[in-house]
């Protein structure tokens, strides 16, 4: 469902040219569950966004349910976005002011769907991740867990097919952690493709795949092996 | 989805409300000063009376010596001689009405020796003025033909001088001494608001006749004449006896010094005076008058003299120009407070961004917010207007030493629907065009970059 061709990405200053992802190959099929280690300024974070249509990339071609992203519009990458990618950040990201029901409402919003359709589906996001008695809940009232599960059922409201975490329980502790894994993995169970970032090994080991990013330079590892490169700082940039 | 905007940009007038509030008054504050000079030019520029501004014609025709130059524009010329007057009024023109007028000063008093007589800048003219320049009755009427032709004594007064005289009743029929004569009052005019007193050329803002004669009247009773008298140099040395006391003189020179109007409606009308006035002036010069080689005369309609009296308005230009700079300030104020309520929902932007928004979607949504900003700033800018102008008309008032009632002059300080759909206008017009160099740039950063930045 995803395929990625000499996929590069430069940041252009005055001065400084970095490399954040070379050469980028790469195939994810359909129902998946891949985590993507590195060290810190390694990519992965880059190659998230490049995955989730949030950046645009220099060289080479990214196919989407096998249709080519590149040079698509502002309008058509707002669509694929809202109706195929689902975002769970390591900040929750959640709008403070609005309540837990609205915050889910926010993508389903943007589809274009009538009153009684999102209802449902927020309805059911919810409960998927249990916090259907909290919807008129403002994120502050809730905990880090909570609030990353609100988060979660975001993401899950719209149905996507792919569903991109960086580094979802960065944030949280290790019980609350293995809750929100849990539940990541619940969903890839009933089908959604899931492309996790983080930094533990222990979770990078739970996934089905694990890629490694080194200098932006993606390759595949062994799930067990996954810690062999995590927080090794190395630094990519080149001069110009 | 247009509902959802204004939702959100509803809801996002009161996040960091103190920069709304402060916005609303940037404008507001601007708005309003720009708005109460802005209305008083506005209503100083109004035309008279309306369309027919541009019928109500002028005539002046240049009955001089040989002396002096020739006079290239209307407002050099003088008024016009008692006689032109007179012939031009039993002419058969195309003209639907015609009438001529002057000016005089007369005590008046009443029968009621407790009520202070009045020194009053009386108008002398013919039973066509009141039509011809629609003056509001509020009792009465003007007098008759026959009044203007047998010297009937009767007058028309004032509303503010039938409230003096005669405590606001209906004083049709009753009686006022005018100078040395007695006069029935046979109409009353109710409050009659002109943007400028156009019609004796004075073009003052404010002061009103209060009693209005017959011409044959006044000659009768010899009142003084209170103009400027255009004399030829063989009669200047008379100026002064013809003004006060030498009637018959006046009315046999060639003293330029009644205003006389002529109400013409179609372009073919105003060729056709235009014959009537140069066939007068060569069957005069046939009888010795007019010796100028030259024959010069001026035709120029109310919409004519309002232009160039705009085009002398100095104070008027300067306090447009000071209140638009300070709008202007105002507005790159809120340009910058804008700045700073945008940059700090970078992060919602970019979310939603990221969650299948538009980048249009999110510029309507912003748009949606400037335009009610806009919107409340014309509120409370309409506020500050009022009472701006309020306060204008006070101290206009107050310098007259209240010579003027503030009713008398509100007209000219009055803020009319079309001054109140312009200040929304503006104000949501300027705002959104202010407003569209922040939301561009906040719409435009890199969500990825900013959701990650903690």
């Amino acid at each position: 469902m995803l395929k990625m061709v000499n996929v590069s990405k430069i940041y252009r200053t005055e001065l400084i040219e970095t490399h954040a992802l070379r050469e980028v190959n790469l195939e994810i099929h359909e129902g998946e569950f891949v985590s993507v280690t590195g060290p810190s300024g390694s990519g992965k974070t880059t190659f998230l966004n490049l995955t989730g249509l949030l950046e645009r990339f220099e060289k080479g071609e990214y196919f989407l349910d096998g249709q080519n992203v590149q040079g698509l519009k502002d309008r058509q990458l707002s669509k694929i976005r809202n109706e195929k990618i689902g975002f769970v950040f390591q900040s929750f990201n959640l709008i403070p002011d609005l309540p837990i029901f609205d915050n889910v409402d926010v993508p389903l919003r943007y589809r274009g769907f009538d009153a009684k359709e999102r209802r449902s589906r927020i309805e059911n996001a919810l409960a998927t991740v249990g916090l259907t008695s909290r919807h008129k809940h403002l994120p502050t009232q809730l905990s880090g867990g909570q609030q990353q599960r609100v988060a979660i059922a975001r993401a899950l409201a719209g149905e996507p097919r792919i569903l991109l975490a960086d580094e979802p329980t960065g944030n949280l502790d290790s019980i609350m952690a293995r809750q929100v894994m849990d539940l990541l993995h619940e969903i890839n169970s009933k089908g959604t493709t899931i492309i996790m970032v983080t930094h533990d090994p222990e979770l990078a080991s739970r996934a089905q795949r694990n890629i490694q990013i080194f200098d932006g330079v993606v390759s595949e590892v062994e799930p067990q092996s996954a810690d062999v490169l995590i927080d090794r700082e190395v630094p990519h940039s080149v001069s110009v | 989805m247009l509902a959802y905007n204004l939702q959100l940009a509803w809801r996002s007038l009161f996040q960091r409300r103190s920069l709304t509030i402060l916005m609303i008054a940037a404008i507001a504050i601007g708005l309003g000063i720009l708005m109460t000079v802005r209305t008083m030019a506005y209503q100083s520029r109004q035309l008279p009376v309306g369309e027919r501004s541009h019928d109500l014609h002028l005539v002046q025709m240049d009955s001089r010596g040989v002396e002096g130059d020739e006079y290239a524009q209307w407002f050099e010329g003088d008024a016009m001689t008692y006689r032109d007057a007179r012939i031009l009024m039993n002419a058969n023109t195309s003209a639907i009405r015609q009438t001529y007028l002057w000016k005089t000063d007369v005590i008046v008093s009443s029968e009621n020796e407790d009520i202070q007589p009045k020194r009053s800048r009386t108008l002398v003219g013919l039973h066509n003025f009141f039509t011809m320049f629609e003056a509001p009755f509020l009792y009465g009427g003007a007098w008759s033909e026959d009044a203007n032709d047998n010297a009937e004594p009767v007058a028309v007064i004032s509303k503010r001088y039938n409230d003096y005289f005669f405590g606001g009743e209906n004083s049709v029929g009753r009686r006022l001494n005018l100078g040395t004569g007695v006069v029935t009052v046979i109409g009353v005019l109710d409050d009659w608001f002109l943007s400028r007193n156009y019609y004796d050329m004075s073009f003052n803002a404010a002061r009103r006749d209060d009693v209005f004669i017959p011409d044959s009247l006044a000659i009768d009773l010899n009142l003084v004449r209170a103009m400027q008298m255009g004399c030829p140099e063989n009669e200047a040395d008379r100026a002064s006896d013809f003004a006060a006391t030498d009637i018959q003189g006046l009315l046999n020179s060639e003293c330029a010094w009644v205003l006389f109007w002529a109400e013409l409606d179609a372009a073919s009308a105003i060729a056709d005076y235009r014959d009537s006035i140069e066939q007068h002036m060569l069957a005069q010069q046939s009888f010795g008058r007019y010796p100028r080689e030259k024959l010069t005369y001026f035709l120029t309609s109310v919409a004519e003299h309002m232009d160039l009296v705009g085009q002398f308005r100095g104070r008027e230009a300067f306090l447009q120009l000071m209140s638009n700079l300070f709008f202007a300030v105002c507005l790159i104020n809120a340009i910058g407070i804008l700045l700073a309520k945008f940059t700090s929902k970078t992060r919602e932007i970019a979310l939603r961004l990221a969650l299948g928004a538009r980048k249009t979607t999110i510029m309507t949504q912003h748009l949606l917010e400037v335009a009610i900003i806009g919107f409340l700033g014309g509120c409370f800018g309409l506020l500050v207007s009022y009472l701006g102008l309020a306060g204008m008309r006070s101290i206009v008032v107050y310098s007259s030493d209240y010579a003027f009632r503030a009713e008398e002059i509100a007209h000219a300080y009055r803020l009319d629907w079309t001054m109140i759909g312009s200040a929304f206008v503006i104000a949501i017009g300027s705002t959104i065009l202010v407003g569209l160099y922040p939301i561009w740039r906040v719409c435009n950063g890199n969500p990825a970059q900013q959701l990650k930045a903690q």
